[in-house]
């Protein structure tokens, strides 16, 4: 039978204040003092479980002494504190977890860890010399043969205070046979192979390639792309339902949208309206169709669909001499001003579908709320935005609009020259603008403060 | 007990008298149960009116020379013998041994002086703590050598090593025998470690037969017995081994084992008796079965595990079962019987689900033989067919399972498989180092619930919405006083939210504050999710609603730290579990619960079967219960599943409510077979503890989430794929497993379909929203 340690019997003698305790009883306070110990650090080790944490914490061993009805300032009366081996009590005043002094505020911040089973290369995902290097430090540390002590592998202690308390209970506990143990256990540790499976999966999940269309694909997206600009308004119908309509349209998704993306910026520079519009009509028809999954590619179309709601066609000489000569707005449907309102349309209903997609619809806001507030805007882009902002969300909107509205008047008043897209000249098209306006603040019943 | 039949076997005549002899080679049904019955290694089973009766029967075996106090002294020192004796009584004199019955009645009658005389008592006082040693050794040299000699398959008797080991080793430290105790301890561990490494953490703790009973896993162990199940072989040669250890001593009849004193003996028995029971059972589960990921050739560890000089032992204790147990008085009622796993499917749903069926089924036929697809079609209308009826856990008329039409109108949301993989939305907290305790999405994933360690609540909104609180008292009768708005409410022209909710002052966020303790749970409510639960250190459960951003009840009962609660499948009904050892179910409007079920030590986590009809719980003895919540008393237990090396930290149920899937501290994933009770696949890909488990809303992949920032997705059907075809390859020939067993190597390899890397994130909740998009959750751990 061990003899307690020599500390434990001064400290028993100094704090019960007698000579006569017999040996008998300090061993039975010894053993009883190292069951509760030990005890104790398996309730804090489950604590710390609890709370899904890898180490244990000063707080968990307060919560465990707390479950039992311990106060903290019992033990600190019966160790004085000024042997600084033993004052294991005093632990539960120096370090304090959530102090006050240092109150950062809580954030939650969102990204993609996967998409569609792919980890993007952003600042918020561990790059791969990080995922590499973790199994490798998990493995030395298994391989540590003091697996067998309190402090399991979950559990290092975090606080030094509580690595002092498992030495405590760790050490004097076994002492006589703690070499032989510890021999042992190295021997029948089994070594782990997991970590190079674990590279091995992963470079084989990463191989998954998007696989290449076949030739009747190839010549259906041809076929379609190039129907939907044909002259034959007949073909053109045609192939524009059949964007709606075809479910086996699934695989040629990702290129029609990068075709009309593509499409839609360069046009946008050409300022060529007709093919605009053309491609913002395939861009709807596509959207309508149920059996298409397009929200991957949605952050490629989105640029080029709010350049379309924002961007100004202003007069450029050049320019407007090589469309004019081409593409004569043949018809009024050609006009810029219901190319916005297709676009504004497109943007409202993919909005409205997309709902769940958190912060899609504040940013979509918030990118037209900006333009509005820092950009120059042409008669036609004002109405757009306000148009798409009403549509989504009518009511949070109303006073914001109602007061930029006025605003505007104000510095419309001052200012002589305003900026114009190239078709129409200014006067047309505030004339059009007043007159679109006043429509659409009826529909949504918003007083119209305007002095025209 | 023991000495009673050590000294009936002075009489010879006993020897042919004695019935598992004739029957140990024929060995029908009802002959086995005789041998139940009778043999001194089973405990029988008694019906409840044998326990009525049982203080007269104890008499009945001899009631005139005892007096009435000795009998009920007797029956109180020794309340585990008495049944046994009742059954033996009742067998001897069915049988007519009339001379055994009467060695019985003297046997009876010495061992009631003895106990009852107040020096001797127990019996296992006598023994010396060299017995344990040298009755040790005997057992693990008979255990290895049997496993050493015999082909295969007596892995079984494995099974007894670690029960006998603790009680062995508890019963040196009940005795004082402390310094012996630990050098037991010493020499026998290494047999299992690192499998019982937790276990064993705990039994070092004592250090005085005082603690026995203030340790919540050795008064666990000591108040319970070891369920065993061998198959008729093995149990024969068990029988013959303890046969011979009796028959050395009283015929000096030799055996290969050193001889065992009369005392030891009665030690070992004494020991089989009160903490084992034994039943014939045909294996169920195998060790080759299982899926295992990462692939291990199992069949070659099997063999080479043990080295002949008995010196370095390592036994692989993935290929032993792993013995539960459960407390004495459940012992007898625990039985495997038949369950309903199915899942509730209405009217709109079941078309849809049909068709996903088929669709399954077909993508089954393709790449697969014939026979395992029709076994599968067996298996799924074999399991349809087993769905409870509906109101068997009632429930109130507006709650009752309906499916939300929402499901069924995105046709657009792709199925995931191998192929179509998932994207996941990572949702990292920022600055809450060791402040936040637990996160969980609400169903529809538009608010999150975060519990933190300074007890508040956080409620935020993660969509565009803001939140919304009930309009005042006042407004609210205005409503329904306006006779425009209530036709309109009720022809379903207008929604009732829209109505009677207004704006929370432009709020994404709000935070509840009623707790004191650190918040271990939070749950929102499944169906409306307008409630919230949250349970605490502070040992109060409490309900918040979400209209009026109230608390509006507090349920008591747990005497320490709530640890997990868990909503039924469509709410109503709620579990709890905590450190002091309850598992409650409570109903949400009345404030004490409806069932109480105690446990030893502390319950980490709870889960609904989804058909709401069972529930599951994970224990500190690392293994898990299913209860009936139907069932009362002592039939509600109606599963042990064990396996795990560490504690339990997850569990969850599949979507079509066969399996059951755990997630441990021990970094593995096991699933399990509910209907059959056996483990069927484990995976172990993470590095640390997993915390989160998912299914896709088509339950074709398994999503699991760990403390080591990673979350891994796997290939479910194809792993109940495997499984299936192991079990068909048994009915095969050899020669068919063979060339198939390469074929499903390389289909085990690619069951984990990919792993994703967080930066220093544990992932706390994972949760697949409608539109088929992973939503993950948790707090990063560096600034």
């Amino acid at each position: 039978m061990n003899l307690p340690p020599s500390w434990f019997i001064e400290i028993a003698h100094q704090s019960l204040d007698s000579t006569t305790l017999k040996v008998e009883c300090t061993r039975f306070l010894y053993n009883e003092l190292l069951f509760t110990l030990n005890s104790l650090l398996i309730e804090m080790r489950m604590y710390a479980r609890t709370c899904k944490r890898k180490q244990t914490i000063v707080g968990d061993f307060n919560l465990a002494l707390n479950a039992r009805n311990i106060e903290p300032r019992i033990h600190h009366r019966l160790h004085p504190s000024s042997d600084e081996e033993l004052n294991l009590s005093t632990m539960c005043l120096m370090e304090e977890p959530y102090s006050q002094t240092k109150i950062k505020l809580i954030q939650i911040s969102i990204h993609w860890l996967a998409i569609n089973g792919r980890q993007p290369i952003i600042p918020e995902n561990p790059s791969l010399q990080n995922s590499i290097d973790k199994p490798v430090n998990k493995v030395n540390m298994k391989s540590n043969p003091l697996k067998f002590d309190l402090t399991t592998e979950h559990l290092s202690p975090k606080a030094s205070v509580i690595q002092k308390l498992y030495e405590i209970g760790r050490l004097t506990e076994h002492s006589p046979s703690n070499k032989t143990w510890s021999a042992n256990a190295d021997q029948y540790f089994i070594p782990t192979n997991e970590c190079s499976n674990v590279l091995q999966n992963d470079s084989k999940s990463n191989s998954i390639i998007a696989h290449e269309l076949s030739i009747e694909q190839q010549l259906y997206y041809k076929t379609l792309t190039e129907a939907c600009f044909s002259t034959n308004k007949r073909v053109c119908l045609e192939a524009l339902s059949s964007l709606t309509t075809d479910a086996a349209i699934t695989p040629l998704v990702p290129r029609l949208i990068l075709f009309i993306s593509e499409g839609l910026r360069v046009n946008i520079i050409l300022k060529d309206l007709r093919f605009i519009f053309r491609l913002l009509m395939m861009l709807k028809k596509l959207f309508e169709n149920v059996y298409v999954q397009y929200l991957d590619q949605l952050h490629l179309v989105l640029p080029s669909l709010l350049t379309c709601l924002l961007c100004n066609f202003e007069k450029n000489e050049y320019i407007l001499e090589n469309v004019d000569s081409q593409h004569v707005p043949n018809s009024i449907s050609y006009t810029i001003w219901t190319l916005r309102e297709y676009a504004s349309d497109i943007i409202q209903s993919t909005v409205k579908k997309l709902k769940y997609l958190s912060f899609l619809e504040t940013r979509i806001l918030n990118v037209i709320i900006n333009s509005m507030k820092y950009r120059e805007q042409t008669y036609s882009t004002v109405y757009a935005c306000i148009r798409t902002l009403l549509f989504i969300d009518s009511s949070t909107h109303l006073t914001w609009i109602e007061d930029y509205l006025k605003q505007r008047e104000e510095v419309r008043q001052q200012q002589l020259h305003h900026k114009v897209d190239f078709d129409l000249n200014s006067i047309q098209q505030e004339h059009l603008f007043q007159e679109k306006l006043t429509v659409l603040l009826k529909k949504f019943q918003i007083n119209d403060s305007r002095t025209i | 007990m023991e000495r009673l039949f050590i000294a009936s076997r002075q009489e010879p005549h006993m020897l042919s008298d004695y019935p598992y002899q004739n029957a140990s080679n024929v060995a029908p049904v009802n002959q086995i149960q005789a041998i139940q019955s009778s043999s001194y290694l089973y405990r029988s089973v008694p019906d409840n009116s044998s326990t009525v009766i049982e203080s007269n029967s104890i008499r009945s075996i001899d009631s005139t020379t005892l007096n009435d106090d000795k009998i009920k002294k007797f029956e109180v020192s020794c309340p585990h013998i008495t049944p046994d004796l009742i059954e033996l009584l009742r067998f001897l004199r069915g049988n007519n041994m009339k001379k055994t019955e009467d060695c019985l009645r003297k046997e009876f009658k010495n061992l009631v002086e003895n106990i009852t005389s107040p020096s001797k008592f127990p019996l296992r006082c006598y023994t010396r703590p060299h017995d344990y040693f040298e009755v040790y050794q005997l057992i693990v040299t008979f255990i290895l050598s049997n496993i050493m000699s015999s082909t295969s398959a007596n892995n079984e008797l494995l099974q007894l090593l670690f029960p006998l080991f603790v009680h062995f080793y508890i019963d040196l430290i009940e005795q004082q025998y402390l310094e012996e105790s630990e050098q037991f301890f010493n020499k026998y561990t290494t047999y299992f470690i690192p499998y019982y490494i937790e276990f064993l953490l705990q039994l070092r703790v004592i250090k005085h037969s005082s603690h026995i009973l203030r340790n919540s896993l050795t008064y666990a162990l000591r108040s319970s017995r070891f369920l065993i199940y061998l198959s008729l072989t093995t149990c024969n040669v068990l029988q013959k081994f303890i046969e011979s250890l009796i028959l050395q001593h009283h015929y000096g009849y030799k055996s290969q084992f050193t001889p065992l004193t009369q005392q030891q003996t009665s030690l070992l028995l004494s020991i089989f008796q009160t903490y084992l029971k034994i039943d014939i059972k045909k294996q169920m589960w195998k060790p080759v079965n299982v899926v295992r990921f990462p692939v291990s050739d199992i069949k070659q560890s099997t063999n080479n595990n043990i080295d002949k000089d008995g010196q370095k032992q390592r036994i692989d204790w993935n290929n032993v079962q792993i013995p539960v147990f459960v407390q004495h008085h459940l012992t007898h009622n625990f039985q495997l019987s038949r369950l309903f796993t199915g899942v509730f499917t209405t009217l709109t749903r079941s078309n849809d689900e049909e068709i996903s069926q088929k669709r399954q089924v077909n993508e089954f036929s393709l790449d697969k033989p014939k026979r395992l697809s029709q076994k599968k079609l067996l298996l799924q209308s074999k399991y349809q067919s087993n769905i409870p009826p509906i109101q068997r856990v009632p429930l109130p008329e507006n709650k009752l399972p309906i499916s939300t039409e929402d499901k069924s109108n995105n046709v657009n949301v792709p199925r995931f498989s191998s192929t179509q993989l998932p994207s996941i939305c990572m949702f990292t907290v920022k600055n809450s180092i060791n402040q936040v305790n637990c996160i969980t999405f609400s169903d529809d994933c538009m608010l999150i619930a975060i519990g933190f360690h300074s007890a508040k609540i956080l409620i935020c909104s993660i969509g565009s919405t803001k939140l919304k609180i009930l309009k005042c008292s006042q407004t609210l009768n205005s409503i329904l006083n306006n006779s425009t708005l209530l036709s309109g409410l009720l022809y379903g022209n207008l929604d009732i939210n829209e109505i009677s909710l207004e704006k929370y002052g432009e709020k994404s966020e709000i935070c509840l504050i009623g707790h004191c303790g650190p918040i271990y749970a939070v749950r929102f409510e499944p169906v409306k999710q307008s409630y919230l639960l949250s349970g605490s250190q502070d040992c109060t459960i409490r309900l918040w609603s979400l209209l009026t951003w109230t608390c509006l009840l507090v349920y008591k009962q747990h005497i320490q730290a709530v640890i997990d609660i868990q909503f039924a499948p469509y709410g109503h009904y709620f579990a709890s579990c905590g450190a002091d050892g309850l598992a409650c179910i409570w109903v949400t409007d009345k404030a004490t619960p409806v069932r109480v079920y105690p446990e030893h030590g502390q319950i980490y986590c709870v889960q609904f079967h989804p058909n709401g009809n069972y529930f599951a719980a994970a224990c500190h003895t690392n293994s898990i219960r299913l209860w009936d919540i139907v069932q009362c008393d002592n039939n509600s237990l109606v599963r042990l599943f064990n396996g795990h090396q560490k504690q339990i930290s997850v569990l969850k149920f599949s979507s079509c409510g066969r399996l059951l899937v755990s997630g441990s501290y021990d970094c593995s994933v096991i699933l399990w077979d509910i209907q059959d009770s056996v483990m069927i696949a484990n995976l172990s890909a993470h590095t640390d503890a997993i915390i989160a488990l998912q299914f896709s809303i088509t339950g074709n992949l398994l999503i699991t989430g760990g403390i080591d920032y990673t979350i891994n997705i796997w290939d479910f059907i194809q792993i109940i794929n495997i499984y299936n075809e192991k079990i068909n390859d048994e009915s095969y020939s050899d020669e068919l497993t063979k060339t198939k067993n390469n074929d499903n190597i390389t289909a085990q390899s690619h069951i984990k379909l990919a792993s994703f890397q967080t930066k220093e994130t544990p992932i706390f909740d994972l949760h697949v929203s409608k539109q088929n998009i992973l939503y993950a959750i948790g707090p990063i751990l560096s600034n």
